[in-house]
């Protein structure tokens, strides 16, 4: 499993689901947190059914996005970002 | 697990480097230790001496002082990107003739050789960018 962590929507989101695989890990933080909330992010999660969805739970609530996150997506802490990171086999930081 | 940490964002020019520490801080609190900090490009901002926070801000780099003295970490500033950037210790000023330095203590000015010791040698590798 590689845990991909992504910390912008454009260009970054795309270039990295254009190369993640399902059994992967994906973890939205900073900007990208954006994409774990709202109903336009729901249209374009619905092509990766499956896929292992993170997103960095302070990173949602700074920007308001708490309530609207998405139920394919897990909000996870700073210690469950650390424990992803261990428990993968590598981590590639998209940015 | 060892981790090592690249840190490529300047304190409060993009979310980079608070993402940095906080993710530190929890590497250290955690199982896991870390390998080294490498502060990279903008990223040698984290090591400035000079730079004041607002008062309600996070004080950026006095926080990753305080982590490094406190668990004796190893965090690299590039010197190639520390000098372009004017992040300077005192031996670098003097061999550049500059009148003052700049480098928090508790970082270390060294090259890009310890990067690539700290990819060989860290079980993880996270990088936080711009």
């Amino acid at each position: 499993m590689i845990l991909h962590t992504v910390n912008k929507i454009a260009p970054c989101l795309d270039r990295c689901m254009a190369l993640a695989s399902p059994e992967d890990t994906i973890l939205l933080i900073e900007e990208a947190a954006y994409a774990a909330a709202g109903n336009d992010s729901a249209r374009h999660w619905q092509k990766f059914p499956g896929y292992n969805l993170c997103v960095l739970e302070d990173d949602l609530a700074v920007r308001g996005l708490s309530a609207t996150m998405l139920p394919e997506f897990s909000a996870v802490s700073w210690l469950d970002f650390v424990a992803l990171a261990a428990s993968a086999d590598k981590v590639i930081s998209w940015g | 697990m060892k981790f090592s940490i690249i840190v490529n964002g300047a304190p409060w020019s993009s979310p980079a480097a608070f993402s940095a520490l906080k993710f530190a801080e929890a590497v250290v609190e955690s199982d896991h230790e870390i390998y080294r900090l490498f502060f990279f490009q903008d990223g040698v901002h984290n090591g400035s001496a000079f730079a004041v926070a607002p008062q309600d801000e996070v004080d950026i780099p006095k926080r990753w002082q305080a982590l490094i003295s406190k668990h004796k970490l190893d965090a690299v500033v590039c010197a190639a990107s520390a000098l372009k950037h004017g992040l300077l210790d005192a031996g670098e000023a003097a061999r550049y003739d500059k009148d003052g330095h700049n480098l928090l203590p508790g970082f270390d000015i060294s090259g890009l050789g310890q990067l690539v010791d700290a990819l060989n040698q860290a079980d993880r590798v996270v990088t936080f960018v711009n």
